[in-house]
């Protein structure tokens, strides 16, 4: 493969640098050089002799990366071109700049990082133009309709942290918290279960999107089930159970759902045979100083109550509620799971007072004729973005799951909230939504190149709320995702990295003088169990 | 004349040495190849713990290198996909085997160490102890053979100053924590052993334990991020946990690596003991002081001459070689010793279970039922036995050996039965529990190929062609399957509803169409397989033969019927015995004479009826005395059996 930038050495004073006679020598090498490069690009790139038909259509490429919005700091849009040829040619040209070409023998196109980034940020708000050409042994060329993509104004918050874990049941062998830098390839580990025996690390949720506060849970035979929390470059691992634990924006205060979840298996459900059904679910909060949980009066005890998550000004707690149809003892969960429908509602918070309102609807699941899950609220407060399933509360394991969205300007204005299905909806399941700190990115998972493996998803969202079409996170080998035997769940937009080291975030949960989560005497709850995967 | 003599003295011992070495290597390889069958390692049917998985690629390399002794997985986990062809499998574990010895050889040599043939041949005699019962410890034994490597590689400056062994000695120990951490306090010990040997100072001596505990300390931290506290766990290749005493070939490969500290140590012990012995000083015979004097390779190591009094090894082989008779003694005690541990050590019993495990998967019927004959006692050969003898037609002329009614599916095992099962649904058809079993077995044995397979088909047979692409993506990133897989792909390519492939239209045809949610009983899922076709002939006779097992006869007589839908049909004796004996059944509760059925059917039941009441109520006397003539029936079995 060759990479170059068109002329980039037109005004670099190279005539005086050729002009030393003490160099003679390696000017003879470095024009050797020169002329094999030139050799090399011209055997793959079309000259003008060759003859160049053009296609009508646009190219096929993997992943598809054409007709985005993609953002100003996003790595290089790495792909293959799934066009017969022996050799490719691809031309990116930006508003301003220098082109970006490159040349391969073989199908996989990878952008040079620099002059990407170069082009790309000084477009923002225009469009960048991929040109793509196939030949077939040096002289006969096919160019293809260009690829027009828009670079937005505003950035993606700079880091994604994700799990990465097989497609697993009820059980689990290799996971690992990851974060990776969206303007580069690199990954690097937050957290890896082979360091403390092979146990999960399943919920994670970030404080406004800041990697400085950030909640890891972790169930553990070993170390007990833990949540590990990070703030100000500090770990501390508090011993209890719990999962989706969200952190109010301003106080310290976190809530957090507590249930049994049972994992049912489908005997011939074709695409995901899983399901999760709650046998019972509660959210309780407590203040990090305190560790002692109470029962947040979201429901009454004869409902399922579920993914909190806060307002952006820490006002209410919105939540998924759901009567819970094991009230009645001659019911089995096989016989009912699929009648369980859970509501959008919301309770009011007064953190000063530590004191809450009455619960109120905000969305029934009558209105959208399906179940609520996963609310997630953009930082402005606007919208708020869930997943729509036909039953229960698992998305993810739901191949009709799509993400659907609420005018949250609506409820101050005493107007009916109606939900609205986004643009970015596939014919596979998605979930996992997560917002970027300023309102106009977002990440999900999706399962649209592979029924069983979520893949991470960025799509941008216009004031006006709607998405443009959504794109897969670009890795740097562009056939990255074809072999990847592992799903990722829970993608986070971030701020930035974390910084706390692994080994502190281990020593934290190794620890043997953890505090202990107080739960309520009344409930006998033991938390998650062992059955449900995020 | 006398340099000629000792040349060829050196010639002949070398070629009694090379000779020695091919007659036991290739003792072992045959043993590896005939009689341990290395490619059931490969298979592993869900017994073998943590064999290794292995990816072409940036991505594998970069896993592997995310840890210590990273080369050394990275190279052991590409070595043991050998095992996929036995033939290259047995050649590679024995280069190994071969290597790991003559390195031991050659470091006790070069130092002038006592027995370094018996430490090489002591490694040989492990390695084979560890293949025979089946377990591979690969990256142990690979990190082992690196530090071999390195501890020559040291030797080769055993002449030169000691700053500069020194140096060579932390550069390689810097080198070998990342490559091959698990064997490096043998590296450690292995150096300070040669620093003994060349007699340096006291504090040239400690050095390489320095050096290990430094470089461990400084890399773990800034090149793996690891806390003081994970590095012992990264200087042993076993995990610091009670249950790994009980591994198989655990103390094999303690055995392995103590071998170049127990040389060391005795060598030590022996050189203590001679200084302080008040003894005359040992005197040569005249023919070792010649060879001495001919023989620059017996002086002490780092160059300098004995000393006058000490004591001198004649050349290997030299002396056995002068006796060809004694040479081939010894030469056939060694591989009798050889063949004796691998009697002694290997697992026949486990042999079974892998063998009939891997012929299932291959559907190499007849040889499962040879290889169960072993052991079918295990609940796990029972069923592929049973499973054989389905595919053969016999599964309803007899009553299978299982211990419970439910291992006929392995039904109420866990972990360990998840392997069978992903394979055995898949064979019956219930492609849903086969891809849950199946990835249920990827998070307990890891993404092993047969099990990616058998996710490929049962995603396939679902419509699910996306993600079974990304299945055969990663097999053909695993080598000996790239070609098949990629065939797959091929064949996906060109038809994605892989209507031509004959076992995803049998799975199609065979699958559950009827959605339920629950726990299933065995017959429960039989009898879903049954509802969505008919015509599943091995769903009925494992119904039926639950049935049987369970002693449930009321259930088998209303199921009998499903055989109308089984062209060609027709019930065996054993089970129109099970049709008489529950009519008779009914007919004595009812207090109602006993109805005619088939002849032979009740002259077989009076016949055990007869016999039986002999023994009155000695139910356990009537087992063991009627097992020889009605063990075989049905009556014996509902009456007697298990």
């Amino acid at each position: 493969m060759v990479i170059s930038t068109t002329m980039p050495w037109a005004d670099n004073g190279w005539s005086a640098w050729f002009s030393s006679a003490g160099r003679a020598r390696q000017v003879q090498l470095c024009m050797l050089a020169f002329a094999l490069g030139l050799f090399a690009q011209a055997c793959a790139q079309p000259a003008a002799a060759d003859q160049v038909v053009l296609v009508p259509r646009l190219p096929h490429i993997s992943p598809d990366y054409a007709g985005l919005v993609i953002p100003p700091n996003i790595a290089p849009l790495n792909f293959a071109v799934k066009e017969t040829g022996t050799e490719f040619y691809v031309r990116l040209q930006g508003r301003t700049g220098t082109a970006v070409t490159v040349s391969s023998r073989g199908p996989e196109i990878r952008f040079p990082l620099k002059p990407w980034k170069e082009l790309v940020s000084a477009s923002r708000n225009a469009e960048i133009h991929i040109e793509v050409l196939a030949g077939t042994n040096g002289r006969s060329w096919r160019r293809f309709l260009t690829i027009t993509n828009r670079v937005a104004a505003e950035p993606i918050d700079p880091v994604l942290i994700y799990r990465k874990i097989h497609p697993a049941h009820n059980s689990w062998s290799e996971m690992g918290l990851y974060q990776r830098d969206l303007g580069t390839f690199q990954e690097t580990a937050i957290l890896e279960n082979r360091r403390f025996d092979n146990d999960c690390c399943h919920c994670h949720s970030l404080r406004n999107n800041n990697p400085q506060a950030m909640l890891v849970l972790i169930r553990s035979t070993s170390y007990k089930n833990s949540l590990l929390v990070i703030s100000n470059g500090l770990a501390e691992a508090i011993q209890g159970p719990g999962s989706f634990p969200v952190w109010h924006p301003v106080g310290d205060v976190i809530a957090a759902a507590f249930g049994k979840p049972r994992l049912l298996l489908h005997a011939a459900l074709r695409n995901d045979m899983r399901d999760i059904a709650e046998l019972e679910s509660w959210i309780g909060c407590f203040r990090l100083g305190e560790g002692r949980v109470t029962r947040v009066p979201a429901g009454d005890s004869g409902r399922l109550v579920g993914f909190p998550t806060w307002s952006p000004d820490g006002g209410y707690l919105y939540y998924c509620s759901a009567p819970n149809p094991l009230t009645n003892s001659t019911i089995s969960i096989y016989d009912c799971y699929s009648t369980v429908r859970y509501d959008l509602m919301r309770i009011p918070y007064d953190l000063a007072r530590n004191e809450w309102g009455k619960p109120e609807m905000v969305l029934s699941a009558a209105e959208i004729g399906g179940s609520v899950a996963q609310p997630r609220i953009s930082p402005d407060g606007h919208w708020l973005f869930f997943c729509r399933t036909a039953y229960g509360c698992w998305p993810t394991y739901d191949p009709g799951s799509d993400l659907y969205g609420i005018d949250l300007s609506a409820l101050t204005g005493g107007h009916q909230l109606i939900s609205r299905k986004l643009e970015l909806n596939s014919g596979q399941c998605e979930s996992w939504l997560s917002w970027s700190s300023n309102s106009r990115w977002v990440v999900f998972s999706s399962k649209r190149e592979a029924p069983l493996l979520n893949r991470p998803h960025l799509a941008y969202v216009s004031a006006s709320g709607h998405c443009s079409k959504p794109f897969i996170l670009p890795q740097e080998d562009p056939g990255y995702y074809d072999s990847l035997l592992k799903t990722y769940t829970i993608p986070t937009l971030a701020t930035g990295p974390v910084r706390v080291s692994q080994l502190s975030l281990l020593r934290a949960l190794k620890s043997s003088h953890k505090r202990k989560l107080a739960l309520p005497q009344s409930s006998d709850l033991k938390g998650a169990d062992d059955t449900a995967h995020p | 004349m006398i340099g000629l003599d000792a040349q060829q003295g050196r010639w002949r011992a070398l070629w009694l040495r090379v000779s020695s070495d091919a007659a036991i290597f290739l003792v072992f390889f045959l043993v590896l190849l005939k009689g341990v069958d290395v490619s059931l390692m490969y298979h592993a049917a869900g017994e073998i713990q943590k064999f290794p998985v292995f990816f072409l690629g940036w991505e594998f390399i970069r896993k592997c290198g995310a840890l210590p002794s990273g080369v050394a997985e990275y190279l052991s986990s590409l070595a043991m996909q050998t095992l996929f062809d036995p033939r290259l499998g047995a050649l590679v574990l024995t280069a190994q085997a071969w290597a790991v010895s003559a390195c031991i050889r050659s470091f006790g040599r070069r130092l002038g160490l006592r027995w370094p043939d018996v430490g090489a041949f002591a490694s040989a005699l492990l390695l084979m102890a560890l293949y025979a019962r089946y377990a591979h410890h690969a990256r142990a034994v690979l990190s082992l053979l690196l530090v071999l490597g390195a501890l020559n590689l040291v030797l080769c400056f055993r002449r030169s100053a000691t700053p500069l062994r020194l140096g060579v000695v932390l550069a390689l120990t810097a080198v070998l924590y990342p490559a091959a951490a698990d064997a490096l306090p043998v590296f450690a010990v292995g150096a300070i052993v040669i620093e003994w040997r060349l007699g340096t100072a006291w504090f040239a001596r400690l050095a390489p334990l320095l050096f290990a505990l430094a470089v461990a300390l400084l890399e773990s931290s800034f090149l793996f991020g690891l806390g003081v506290e994970e590095i012992g766990q990264t200087l042993i290749p076993w995990a610091w946990k009670r249950a790994t005493l009980t591994q198989p070939g655990f103390w094999a490969t303690v055995g392995l690596y103590l071998l170049v500290p127990g040389l060391g140590l005795l060598g030590v012990l022996r050189e203590a003991i001679l200084r302080s012995w008040p003894q005359k000083p040992l005197r040569l015979p005249d023919s070792a002081r010649q060879r001495r004097k001919a023989s620059p390779t017996h002086t002490r190591p780092g160059g300098a001459p004995a000393g006058p009094g000490k004591r001198v090894r004649p050349a290997a082989g030299a002396k056995l070689g002068a006796q060809p008779g004694r040479w081939w003694l010894r030469e056939a005690a060694l591989l009798l010793l050889l063949l004796g541990v691998f009697f002694v050590a290997h697992d026949r019993q486990f042999k079974a279970v892998l063998a009939t495990d891997f012929y299932a998967t291959e559907h190499r019927w007849p040889e499962v039922l040879e290889a169960a004959r072993t052991d079918l006692g295990n609940p796990f050969v029972a069923c592929s036995a049973a499973q054989a003898a389905s595919h053969l037609g016999i599964l309803s002329q007899t009553i299978p050996p299982l211990p419970t009614p439910e291992d006929l599916v392995v039904h109420n095992r866990k972990e360990l039965a998840c392997w069978k099962k992903s394979e055995l649904y898949l064979d019956l058809g219930f492609v849903n529990l086969a891809m849950h079993f199946g990835t249920e077995a990827v998070e307990f044995w890891g993404e092993r190929p047969p099990l990616l397979w058998r996710l490929v088909l049962a995603n396939l047979a679902t419509g699910n062609e996306e993600t079974a692409r990304v299945y055969l993506n990663a097999l053909a990133r695993v080598p000996f399957q790239r070609k098949k897989a990629r065939h797959w792909l091929q064949a996906l390519d060109a038809d994605p509803s892989m209507v031509r492939e004959p076992e995803i239209v049998r799975l199609r045809s065979l699958m559950v169409t009827n959605d339920l949610v629950g726990h299933f009983t065995v017959d429960g899922q039989m009898l879903l397989l049954l509802e969505a076709n008919p015509r599943n002939r091995m769903a009925f006779e494992y119904l039926m033969t639950y049935y049987l097992l369970s002693r449930n006869l009321p259930a088998f007589v209303a199921n009998v019927s499903r055989a109308e839908h089984l062209p060609g049909f027709k019930l065996s004796p054993l089970w129109k015995d099970a049709l008489a004996l529950c009519a008779w059944e009914q007919s004595r509760r009812q207090g109602k004479p006993p109805p005619n059925f088939n002849d032979d059917s009740q002259r077989r039941l009076d016949a055990f009826l007869r016999a039986v009441a002999v023994f009155g109520g000695d139910k356990e006397l009537a087992r063991v005395q009627l097992q020889k003539d009605y063990g075989n029936g049905y009556f014996y079995y509902y009456a007697l059996g298990r």
